[in-house]
């Protein structure tokens, strides 16, 4: 059976078409879904394995980055949300979708409680929306969706991407956990980098983190973004020297990998 | 009753805003202050329990880990001044509506009509012996725009109920009516009615709208429907937004005596016709590619198997100039409705930016009310939020600056979607109408805003809503829209689409409702932001994020359940019919019916004259001028020019990568951070099939000859899209003119040779469109770009600015896997030139920094340049290439440096292999002659290459070397330029900061 994958669009959300597209490159059966039809119950959570929760500017980022949409998840839709993840599923927040996770409280996740906010992203150092590629080091985690993955070559673009805890405890308890999945370094593997490689000022450079199981995961970057090796920026010096390009681009791995898991388990 | 919800940064956040300011404050204003700090309002217009507040607070308002929030009372209090900016009344609010919506989400209520949510921002500025004409200065200059904005400012001492800004509530004490007008009055009093009412028809229009009205039969049947002889303010109104100039386009349309230079007199009727229309149109017969022009909202062609593409730009140049990130928002997010409104409705794929203005370093003598630097900040801004909270890349755009656009900047919005080939059977371009058919508006609420000349009778009646006609867009709302109408396309919902933009509904609904001629509507259904709005200004609101549609009634319910699905508000509004009739009703009444006919065809044609002097006859001639001694420095000084430097702290604000589309970024090389000539997106993920982007511009040009300066956009637009990988067998143009008014106004003295240059312009575009099979498939004219401004002593000019012609290009790559980019990659690599220097300097960047203008301006030589484009083409398209880079702007010599440091290689050039007949070393390097590229191959594919070029004027020039340095032997055979790229692209970042 075919993995099936809850895309979420509607209300501002962007990336809904490619993150679609992704997961049907990687093997999975993935329906672009709207809210309100989560809401009026003409489909429903546990018909699904994956949730996925792409890029955008839902709600037009009013408020705050990811809140309204993050309420209005909280206040018509918690109890399916809670029961999904307790079934053992899949969420995958990108960019915009990381911001409503981490509002909503289904990340970090810690010690079982999946409601309230520990950690949140906010406005870049720069105090402007970046779009840049970035590299991330993978460190050791229980993530689902990043396995095999060591270095990664990915796209930001947000405003809004500023990765900060509530506390030094916080932040102490996810390295702790392996909770944090990726951080941001420069093109020679060096840790905590300065901007522009570290492109928001996210503290430890953390641009990812996953709950306490790996199956729940949020990133800024956009893996979606990079499912072709001619989305690469670098990709006609690539082919200049080498000939020849790789037959996929780096972000399709975290895809594959989501389904893959669910194939195996 | 309403609360005040205060939400600020905790102890030890950075306030990336604040901080942002403080710089802000110093560096362009010149005031020193401690630090700013910021904290956002949110006025609940409604009664709510302390503990719903609090609840609010806690659960929206503030993000728990950064933030704290109070309530009706201040969150801080130990600045030293403070200024709080709100919206003036009428003006969108867009966190305010959303805030409304979470609320009712999160609470289960219902706001009512009037009760709201209105946001402002208070600044807390830090810092000892500021003063109230400080403040001013910074809220004035910096902070707030008065068009749109009020602000208060308060010293620490001041108490807590004056440091509150007013709530902007809308009330409009006033019972709508429609009103006669009498037209039975001496022509001077026509004009005045014209004037007082801002409707912008001339005496003979005028003329032509009385005498319509005063004939029998049309007094006959409206007797019939309650109206008599008197057109009634909404028709009057109606009349003026279809036979304005935006809509009519009556100058391109004009009947023209033109007079050459020689003395010789021709007329042309029609500009439109003649020119661009006559050379799309023959285009059109011969290129099986080109599907539907210059009659839809876009232009549209063919992609691949499965979409059509289309594609419109357009400008924003008067509100932006007023207020500069509405302005330029409105325009972003209006032009993305063109797109939207072909054929069955495309999906959006991405949109780009011109913007034209003067120069942000500018310390002459004129004082615009906003600076340039601030302008450009403004319609950066604007073009960011439209187009990345919309979910469209803008992966390309450009600057050029000229103080001519200080009277008035040109800001060029483009928008481009795609088409299923066929919708339900039907082709994706076409549309249709049947009577019957209902009347449907979706998207956002009507307001007075958006209504031209709404300014002076809204001031008369107090200051109960914005003076201001500039709108803010609301880009999520129409996101929303967008979504919900690719979905009702696909179930066949709708048969015809259009959007509302200039002329409201008395536009959209009259252009939809000339398949079916005629159709009745019901102004008072109209979802409207407020009350007290009169029927007209219903009528021809422009308002935002609105499109019209014609939908079957049995379709009605499905379209209702689909809005409601997404959220998007959804209204009928009456049916079209086939009685010939533009029948408004309101309340049941009566209050327009007019012919359709008259309406659409009865503006009677203008009659201008032009005069054409040669360059000679103006005096422009060639200067003598002194070689340059250090041409090293020189290089970098011409690197560092605002119109040659990197502004890639715009670029980086848009985002060019969502859709997952982007192939060719706007920014390549080894560190992603040189521009590329073009880009490239693949808008069907599916397909390897891209669209190659670009756009060319060079108003300078229009100095000595605008039919030169057009030659010279037009193949700088196609130069471009070649550079990255297109051929010439399909692309398609966008042509958008910006032009000083050429009408005889009394203080307009050259209006003649300003018609002139315009007929020049248009002989060029139609002469490079059929020599390069080219077509200009859709475009737009702005013909008043005119200003008046004040000088250091307060007296009034009159800034006109340049002729200006920006082509956008859009061509199909069948295989986006073999693009390539500007960057050098391989030491070894060969350099060629490919096509001929001459002595072509007129206008160049190089004789503007020595102050000269000159004479010889570049010519486009359409016959070489096509078969070299062909020709390269093919070498691309055979793998041969390992760079490409167009000679633009700065000529060779910028050329060269630029794809030394992107590839950060070493570049080692020897002049005198250049094919050229001129002799001195800038020229050679600057001169800024069309139909060049700079190549690099691999040696190997040397052969095969030249194979290819036979017949073409190149020629080796260098190679690629290991190292980072460019080094340029000149004319006279000695190294002129010996410097490391890491100094030439310091030189070339520095001005704007990188």
């Amino acid at each position: 059976m075919k993995a099936k994958v809850l895309i979420l669009y509607g209300y501002g959300i962007n990336c809904d078409n490619e993150m679609q597209y992704a997961f049907e490159l990687a093997g999975a059966d993935a329906e672009r879904v709207h809210i309100n039809q989560l809401i009026t119950n003409e489909r429903n959570l546990k018909d699904y394995h994956i949730l996925a929760l792409p890029g955008g500017f839902s709600f037009g980022d009013d408020i705050g980055a990811g809140k309204v949409l993050a309420t209005k998840f909280k206040y018509n839709l918690q109890e399916p949300l809670q029961q999904f993840i307790a079934a053992g599923k899949l969420v995958i927040g990108i960019c915009n979708g990381f911001q409503v996770m981490v509002k909503l409280g289904i990340l970090p996740g810690m010690d079982d409680d999946y409601r309230s906010q520990q950690v949140t992203l906010t406005f870049n150092e720069s105090g402007r929306f970046e779009d840049r590629w970035v590299y991330l080091d993978m460190l050791p985690s229980k993530c689902v969706f990043t396995q095999g993955i060591e270095r990664i070559y990915l796209p930001v673009r947000h405003g809004e991407g500023k990765f900060i805890p509530r506390d030094d405890g916080v932040l102490q308890k996810l390295y702790k956990n392996r909770q944090v999945v990726a951080k941001y370094v420069d093109p020679a593997g060096n840790q905590n980098p300065p901007f522009p490689w570290n492109p928001n000022g996210s503290v430890d450079s953390i641009a990812a983190i996953c709950d306490g199981t790996g199956r729940i995961f949020g990133m800024m970057p956009h893996p979606e973004a990079h499912l072709f090796p001619t989305n690469n920026p670098s990709w006609t010096r690539v082919k200049a020297t080498n000939n020849s390009l790789p037959q996929d681009g780096m972000g399709l791995q975290v895809f594959k990998n989501a389904v893959k898991y669910l194939k195996n388990s | 009753m309403s609360h005040r919800i205060e939400v600020g940064f905790k102890t030890g956040v950075t306030d990336g805003l604040g901080n942002k300011m403080k710089q802000s404050i110093a560096r362009d204003l010149g005031i020193m202050v401690d630090s700013v700090r910021t904290v956002d309002i949110y006025h609940i217009d409604r009664l709510l329990s302390s503990a719903q507040i609090t609840f609010l607070g806690n659960e929206l308002f503030a993000d728990p880990i950064i933030q704290d929030f109070c309530y009706d009372r201040s969150l801080i209090t130990d600045y030293d001044w403070v200024i709080e900016v709100g919206f003036k009344p009428g003006v969108t609010d867009n966190v305010g509506k959303t805030a409304v919506r979470a609320i009712e989400d999160i609470l289960k209520i219902k706001f009512t009509p009037g009760e709201a949510v209105y946001t402002s921002r208070q600044y807390l500025i830090y810092g000892k012996n500021l003063k109230n004409d400080d403040m001013e200065n910074i809220a004035h200059n910096l902070l707030a725009n008065e068009q749109v904005q009020h602000w208060l400012i308060s010293p620490s001492s001041a108490p807590a109920a004056e440091r509150y800004l007013a709530i902007p509530r809308v009330n409009i004490p006033h019972k709508p009516v429609a009103s006669p007008i009498n037209l039975d009055v001496s022509d001077a009093e026509l004009v005045a009615i014209s004037k007082k009412r801002s409707l912008a028809l001339n005496l003979k229009e005028m003329c032509a709208v009385r005498e319509y009205f005063s004939r029998s039969d049309i007094v006959a049947q409206r007797r019939k429907v309650g109206l008599d002889k008197q057109p009634t303010d909404a028709e009057l109104e109606a009349l003026a937004q279809t036979w304005s100039e935006h809509c009519k386009h009556k100058i391109f349309s004009a009947v023209v005596t033109y007079k050459d230079d020689t003395g010789k007199e021709r007329k042309i009727n029609n500009l439109f016709a003649t020119y661009i229309k006559g050379s799309t149109g023959q285009l059109q017969k011969e290129l099986d590619w080109v599907v539907s022009t210059l009659w839809d909202n876009s232009g549209v062609m063919k992609f691949n198997q499965d979409y059509l593409f289309c594609f419109k730009c357009e400008t924003h140049n008067s509100p932006s100039n007023e207020e500069p990130y509405g302005g330029a928002l409105t325009g972003i997010v209006g032009v993305y409705r063109d797109p939207m409104g072909t054929g069955r409705g495309s999906k959006l794929i991405y949109g780009t930016y011109g913007f034209c203005t003067g120069s942000p370093f500018y310390q002459g003598d004129l004082r615009p009310k906003l600076h340039p630097r601030r302008l450009l900040e403004g319609v950066r801004k604007g073009v960011e939020d439209g187009g990345n909270k919309h979910g469209v890349p803008t992966p390309y755009g450009l600057t050029f600056f000229d103080d001519g656009y200080i009277g008035k900047p040109a800001i060029y919005v483009l928008a481009a979607g795609i088409i299923p080939d066929v919708v339900h059977g039907e082709a994706g371009y076409t549309k249709k109408v049947d009577p019957g058919d209902l009347i449907v508006m979706c998207g956002g609420k009507v307001g007075i805003d958006g209504i031209h000349g709404a300014t002076e009778s809204s001031l008369e009646a107090g200051e109960w809503i914005s003076a201001s006609h500039v709108q803010i867009g609301d880009p999520f709302t129409q996101k929303k829209m967008h979504d919900f109408l690719n979905e009702a396309r696909d179930l066949n919902l709708y048969k015809c689409i259009t959007d509302n933009g200039a002329g409201g509904l008395s536009s959209s609904v009259g252009e939809m409702a000339q398949f079916t001629n005629g159709f009745e509507m019901y102004l008072d259904k109209v979802p409207l932001k407020y009350a007290g709005l009169d029927p007209w200004q219903i009528l021809v609101s422009e308002s935002q994020e609105r499109m019209s549609l014609a939908v079957s009634p049995d379709r009605m319910e499905e379209l209702f359940k689909l809005a409601k699905k997404h959220d998007v508000e959804t209204t009928i509004l009456g049916k079209f019919t086939d009685t010939g009739k533009f029948h408004c009703l309101y309340e049941d009444k009566t209050v327009t019916y007019m012919d359709m006919e008259f309406a659409h065809h009865g503006v009677p044609q203008m009659s201008l004259e032009a005069e054409w002097r040669s360059p000679e006859q103006r005096g422009l001639k060639e200067p003598r001028l002194a070689e340059i001694t250090n041409h090293t420095a020189f290089l970098k000084k011409i690197l560092a020019r605002p119109n040659i430097c990197s502004k890639e702290y715009i670029v980086r604000q848009f985002d060019h990568e969502v859709q997952g589309t982007s192939v060719i970024k706007p920014l390549v090389g080894k560190e992603n951070d040189v521009n590329s000539d073009a880009v490239v997106v693949r808008p069907d993920l599916r397909s390897n099939a891209g669209i190659a982007i670009s756009a060319g511009i060079n108003p300078k040009y229009s100095t000595i000859d605008t039919y030169d300066m057009t030659a010279c956009a037009f193949d700088e637009a196609i130069r471009r899209v070649i550079a990255v990988g297109a051929n010439m067998k399909q692309i398609a143009l966008n042509d958008n003119f910006c032009w000083p008014s050429p009408l005889p106004v009394e203080n307009n003295p050259d209006a003649k040779y300003k018609m002139a240059q315009l007929i020049r312009a248009n002989e060029a575009l139609k002469d490079y469109s059929l020599a390069f099979k080219t077509p200009c498939i859709s475009g737009k004219d702005s013909m008043s770009m005119d200003g008046t401004v004040k000088d250091a002593q307060g007296e009034d000019r009159r800034i006109s600015a340049l002729p200006t012609v920006q082509f956008s290009a859009a061509a199909k790559v069948d295989d986006i896997n073999k693009c390539v980019t500007m960057d050098i990659k391989e030491p070894g690599d060969i350099v060629y030139l490919l096509g001929e220097t001459k002595d072509e300097l007129g206008g160049s960047e190089y004789y503007e920094m020595r102050e000269k203008i000159g004479r010889n301006v570049p010519r486009v030589d359409a016959a070489a340049s096509l078969k070299l484009y062909n020709d390269l083409a093919q070498t691309i398209d055979a793998g041969l290439v390992t760079a490409v880079h167009g000679c633009y702007k700065g000529g060779l010599g910028v050329a060269l440096a630029q794809m030394a440091f992107a590839g950060n290689l070493g570049l080692t050039i020897d002049l005198r292999r250049v094919p050229t007949n001129l002799k001195r070393t800038d020229k050679v390097l600057y001169s800024e002659s069309a139909g060049r590229f700079v190549v690099t191959i691999a040696p190997d594919n040397k052969e095969r290459f030249l194979k290819i070029m036979q017949g073409n004027v190149l020629a080796q020039i260098g190679v690629v070397v290991s190292g980072n340095r460019l080094n340029i032997t000149g004319m006279n055979g000695k190294v002129v330029i010996n410097e490391s790229n890491r100094a030439l692209k310091k030189a070339w970042q520095s001005t704007f900061g990188g």
